[in-house]
């Protein structure tokens, strides 16, 4: 992340001759934050709490991924927000802005560009690069709260590898409705052993968490949670061995690009019909 | 354009407005909407008197309203309804389209030190005495109306909808005695007066619980109040105020199929927060009956619920994009649908 390994946080925050701190967050809070990054990262799926801190955006919208992203940025990074896929939201515009004035590095729209993707709810539709690193926004670190509303018997849960809860959760679903109802934010078995919230990304995004080359951060702000995916982790959704989880299906292709394969969601067409095109185009 | 937004002039002049001091403080139309009562220059002199404590201002409010005559205006028409902001998260663009307007989300949340303040100037409520009220910008010629915009709620397919009991006119709060059972209507009226922090609050309580929550529309408008001529009985315009309506979706049960439940709210003034928790609160009693989860006030639920900024936050985010989530959430009630 640093242009050579002599550059120090407070070389940095000199060099820059500026009140408020190098990218923004003050150097005990990058270090208690990259502190639970290693840990997260130790324990694949397991959910750190960190001293969260009150971030220029409010809470619950991405306060968590962009103090992920603000301490691991450098000088030499190129950085992309997106938003359930656009680039342009006025939240991720504005995180994205932040980041790069007060980190001064680079920032871009293009997935294959940038070296830090911070998204909310999608994971980019180009397969990132092993030198990438995806930041997810999550609001409900806790995969069980629907099912466990206490946190302490969450907790329990998770010391114990007890997933009973989640796992008659599904069944009852299976049993009553045909299927599982979660739409978004399917929760997933890391490393075949940790149940964790893989942020409400579609079913489709689940899918393609298993052994990804480059690492994920999933950083929520509100909770003071943090949970990572080293490369190569193995990410299943909770599912019954003969019932697969099924992707959503789209209607007809993308209107801009012609995609059948990418996801894609309705949108207004010529004559206020709806139409459907690539959420992260 | 709300959601993909370029850089363009429109978006300038957006972050002009929002950056304005030019409009009613967001504390007096709060207090205003509290009250029940659209009288800014009146909620402005309420918090003087109660020296910035807005409970106070409001009691002031409410019981002042309480001495004066009282007159039945016939519902609001859509044709009357300028729309001045609208945007939705449930679809990326929207037939009608997504008009920015003013957007709180694009104030700064960084404290200025360089800026002057006027701390001290008076009560330390941000309302100075001494300058005339702000005046009301006037909608553009060419602004939407309600009623040639259409509702995005009417794009929604593919899954069941809670269908709401029939209900009349509501009563009104001020005047009648309602007691409960309260009809949709008049439990709307009682809410729509509701303390903002307590709606935001359990807003938030059961939005963390709930498994998709997207914002179908929200719409800041301009009302026009008519009220029958007392000769000639023809509707003659009497009042011109702020109004903010949201319709929200949650997951719900649809006689054993996963479906939606579509809440509504509205408020007085702009404070979004308030229309999008009293949307929450409705679309909750809609999908569970009356509120059939349970609510244990334990310590943890207690805390959540207290966190100010977390919860105003939680509950704000709706206005955030949600297409992804949303086309999963219907993709998968579609699917159960079909078999």
């Amino acid at each position: 992340m640093t242009p050579s390994s002599s550059t120090t946080v407070a070389g940095l925050a000199a060099e820059h001759g500026r009140r408020e701190a190098y990218a923004y967050l003050d150097e005990d809070t990058k270090r208690n934050v990259r502190r639970a990054i290693l840990k997260a990262l130790a324990i694949p799926g397991w959910q750190v709490p960190f001293a969260s801190r009150e971030m220029p955006v409010a809470r619950g919208w991405g306060s968590g991924g962009l103090q992920v992203t603000l301490s691991l940025v450098g000088p030499t990074d190129i950085v992309k927000v997106i938003d359930q896929g656009d680039d342009m939201s006025v939240n991720a515009a504005g995180m994205r802005n932040l980041i790069s004035t007060s980190a001064r590095c680079g920032e871009t729209t293009s997935t294959t560009a940038a070296t830090v993707i911070q998204s909310r709810h999608r994971i980019p539709e180009i397969d990132l690069r092993p030198d990438q690193i995806l930041v997810l926004q999550v609001p409900h670190p806790e995969p069980l709260r629907r099912v466990v509303p206490d946190d302490l018997a969450a907790r329990t849960c998770h010391a114990e590898r007890d997933y009973t809860p989640a796992w008659l959760d599904l069944y009852d679903a299976q049993a009553r409705l045909g299927g599982p109802r979660t739409g978004a934010d399917h929760p997933v078995l890391v490393a075949g052993a940790r149940l964790m919230s893989p942020s409400p990304i579609p079913r489709y995004d689940v899918l393609r968490l298993d052994r990804r080359p480059h690492p994920i951060l999933l950083g929520a702000g509100r909770r003071a949670r943090l949970s990572a995916l080293p490369p190569y982790t193995s990410v299943q959704p909770l599912a019954f061995d003969d019932i697969a989880l099924q992707p959503e299906t789209a209607s007809g292709p993308c209107c801009r690009c012609g995609s059948t394969s990418s996801y894609r969601v309705p949108t207004e067409g010529p004559g206020a019909a709806l139409v459907w095109c690539c959420s992260d185009g | 354009m709300y959601a993909s937004m370029r850089e363009n002039t429109s978006l300038d002049a957006a972050r002009l407005i929002a950056q304005s001091p030019r409009r009613a403080s967001a504390l007096q139309e709060q207090i205003c909407a509290e009250a029940g009562l659209w009288e800014p220059e009146a909620a402005r002199r309420a918090l003087d008197q109660a020296h910035g404590d807005p409970a106070h201002a409001v009691s002031m409010l409410r019981v002042w309203a309480a001495t004066q005559p009282h007159l039945e205006a016939p519902a609001i028409q859509p044709s009357d309804i300028v729309l001045t902001r609208r945007l939705s998260s449930a679809y990326p663009q929207v037939p009608g389209g997504q008009w920015l307007g003013f957007a709180p989300e694009l104030k700064a949340r960084q404290l200025d030190w360089g800026a002057p303040s006027d701390v001290g100037a008076g009560n330390g409520s941000g309302v100075d005495a001494q300058e005339p009220p702000p005046a009301e910008p006037e909608p553009s010629a060419d602004a939407p109306r309600r009623d040639d915009t259409p509702r995005v709620r009417d794009l929604i397919q593919g899954a069941p909808m809670v269908i709401p009991p029939a209900d009349g006119m509501g009563d009104d709060p001020a005047r009648a005695v309602l007691a409960p059972p309260h009809s949709r209507a008049n439990r709307l009226a009682i809410l729509a007066r509701g303390e903002t922090g307590a709606l935001v609050a359990l807003a938030a309580m059961i939005l963390g619980r709930r498994q998709e929550a997207v914002l179908v529309e929200m719409t800041v408008g301009d009302a026009t109040v008519r009220i029958p001529h007392p000769r000639s009985g023809v509707p003659v315009a009497v009042a011109q105020l702020p109004i903010t309506e949201v319709e929200v979706v949650l997951d719900a049960d649809v006689d054993g199929h996963p479906g939606l439940a579509m809440g509504w709210g509205a408020t007085l003034g702009t404070v979004e927060r308030r229309a999008i928790a009293l949307a929450l609160l409705d679309a909750a009693i809609l999908a569970d009956g009356d509120l059939a989860e349970p609510l244990t006030l334990d310590e943890q639920t207690l805390i959540a619920a207290t966190d100010g900024p977390a919860t105003n936050g939680f509950v704000e985010h709706l206005r955030l994009p949600h297409y992804a989530g949303f086309t999963a959430y219907l993709a998968q009630a579609a699917g159960k649908e079909q078999q």
